[in-house]
């Protein structure tokens, strides 16, 4: 077995203490007993895998953390506004491409016809209502 | 040293029937503080255990740990309740966590106090604990929940929230970073 496939191996397993009628856990121990080098790899590993999950105690909480919780949160007010400022730069944009729409729009057919204003004239005296 | 799945099925053996945090959502949702506050009761320790992880100092377990319990109050509306509460609190915490590990800055400060953190095992030589300072604390994140709890690609992505691909990915270059530091000085 070469050195880079027993590393490769030996960073696959979650621990050696697998079965050893393993053939590859067995030319695995046997590589480690013949490499310094791998060995050295090996026991930096295990040390590693055991203080990464053994290194913190758990800390317990103290009786006046949910209090901390709860006065920690927004206030409802708070987060209204939150989201109204968040939605301000969308809104800003729809009416700036409204106000743009309005004054870059096409005429309408009514306005091509008759102008703009005779437009109302028209209507007036097409339904009769006008003088 | 018990592994989080213990830990959270001898909680879960050991506390009221799941229905009470149903209960507990519900009456929280209607804008009862007290549920709210018998609801973080209830959990707290679970989210401690779960943040000291990945965390050595107290302020940090204490700020991911009310963070955990802040999302999980604004997103109350999210929780449906065909999956258990603790389910959904885990995943919030640990992505809490991550998100902690992921903003921090790797100064001084972090590497002092992991070094502190591991200092009281014998078994841990100088060389190992320098290794352990020097790795980023999202692929040590990866690694805790790999290596120590045992996880599969497929349980961390459920658990997490995250693709499959995303988390084979991120332990791909966690793994490959723990190798290289392992090999420093080795031929």
């Amino acid at each position: 077995m070469k050195c880079q496939q027993a590393r490769s191996l030996l960073m696959a397993s979650q621990s050696r203490a697998t079965s050893t009628t393993n053939p590859t856990t067995r030319e695995l121990d046997g590589h480690l007993e013949s490499c310094a080098e791998c060995a050295t790899f090996a026991a930096r590993r295990d040390t590693v895998a055991t203080a990464l999950g053994g290194s913190a105690q758990p800390f317990l909480p103290d009786p006046s953390f949910s209090a901390r919780v709860l006065a920690r949160r927004p206030d409802p007010v708070e987060q209204l506004g939150n989201a109204g400022l968040k939605l301000l730069p969308g809104v800003l944009v729809l009416l700036l491409a409204t106000a743009w729409l309005g004054t870059t729009a096409p005429p309408s057919p009514l306005e091509v016809l008759f102008g703009a204003e005779d437009t109302t004239a028209w209507l007036l005296a097409a339904s009769g209502a006008g003088p | 040293m018990t592994t989080i799945a213990a830990m959270l099925s001898a909680t879960m053996n050991a506390i009221a029937p799941v229905d009470a945090d149903a209960e507990l959502v519900a009456a929280a949702r209607r804008g009862h503080d007290d549920a709210f506050a018998a609801l973080v009761r209830r959990h707290e320790r679970r989210v401690f255990a779960l943040a000291s992880r990945f965390f050595h100092r107290r302020e940090d377990v204490e700020e991911a740990a009310q963070d955990t319990f802040l999302r999980v109050w604004s997103h109350l509306d999210s929780w449906r309740a065909d999956a258990p509460f603790e389910h959904w609190l885990t995943r919030v915490c640990l992505n809490c966590c991550y998100r902690r590990l992921a903003k921090a800055p790797k100064t001084e400060e972090l590497e002092e106090a992991t070094l502190v953190a591991v200092e009281h095992d014998p078994t841990v030589t100088v060389e190992v604990r320098r290794l352990l300072a020097r790795l980023d604390p999202r692929d040590r994140f990866l690694l805790v929940l790999l290596e120590v709890e045992g996880w599969s690609i497929a349980e961390i992505a459920t658990r997490l929230g995250w693709s499959q691909t995303n988390v084979k990915v991120r332990a791909f270059r966690a793994r490959r970073k723990l190798r290289a530091r392992l090999e420093e000085g080795l031929s």
